[in-house]
């Protein structure tokens, strides 16, 4: 059973990870990460499919006293060994805060995938320089309205969900031919 | 006129809008954690999650939906809580 299993090859899996980096990262800093993950998916066995780099992007919560981040996505195809020691080194880096990888793919046949080599180079990092907001502190204080998100106008209140009795709901496994 | 809103308050709208899965007849709307403006339908004002009984959505895909909203949450492209 043992002779067998070595015999096989490693399984090939295809992976997403995001990672956030600071949002004054420099440029330098930024190709540095980017070389050093290139590096490990090539020592690993692995290869690249995509790289997409999103820009800096206002978080949805403080990160590190981060309120922004720079996002960078990339694909790329290997074994589990790959993601741990990616993962390793995105984590001893300072300038990455935040990183999330995702199987997409549990088996993939490298024959018939293509990749297209423009779409793996990371980017050179060309951000304006963030600019902090100079009335953050007037707005903390409450001399300026807060800005308000745009709201979805959808969106249920968390009263909605909870004051509508489940008699209120329509079976609809049941009425569904019946509803327009 | 009241009344007209006073029903819409009650929810008579929201209500009526309510259908079947909105995945599973239209292929072509996919599930995507990195897509945080169409998960924003199924999460409330304050970002929890929508339950299926509200929402309509079946079974199997507010188990995808579930996943994505908690993992663009933990890539903070979604909010866990907020109170705006």
């Amino acid at each position: 059973m043992a002779v067998f299993q070595i015999a096989l090859p490693p399984r090939q899996r295809e992976y997403e990870t995001i990672y956030l980096m600071r949002p004054d990262v420099t440029k330098e800093s930024a190709g540095k990460i980017a070389n050093r993950i290139d590096d490990v998916v090539k020592r690993e066995g692995g290869k690249l499919t995509l790289v997409e780099t999103w820009g800096r992007r206002q978080l949805s919560y403080t990160v590190r006293r981060c309120k922004r981040a720079v996002y960078v996505y990339f694909k790329y195809i290997g074994g589990s060994g790959l993601v741990a020691e990616l993962e390793r080194n995105l984590r001893m880096l300072d300038d990455i805060i935040k990183f999330q990888t995702v199987m997409i793919n549990p088996e993939i046949d490298l024959t018939e995938y293509k990749v297209d080599p423009n779409a793996v180079q990371f980017e050179e990092l060309d951000l304006p320089e963030d600019v902090e907001d100079d009335k953050a502190l007037e707005r903390a204080l409450g001399f300026i309205e807060p800005q308000k998100h745009a709201r979805n106008a959808d969106a249920y209140t968390d009263d909605d969900i909870e004051n509508i009795s489940d008699d209120d709901i329509p079976d609809l496994n049941n009425a569904k031919d019946g509803e327009s | 006129m009241d009344r007209d809103m006073d029903r819409d308050n009650a929810g008579a709208f929201r209500r009526a809008r309510r259908r079947g899965c909105p995945f599973c007849g239209d292929e072509v709307v996919t599930i995507d954690y990195k897509d945080p403006q169409a998960l924003r339908y199924f999460v409330t004002e304050r970002g929890k999650i929508v339950p299926r009984r509200i929402s309509g959505v079946c079974a199997k895909h507010q188990r995808e939906l579930t996943n994505a909203i908690k993992r663009a949450r933990n890539i903070a492209l979604m909010p866990f809580t907020s109170n705006e």
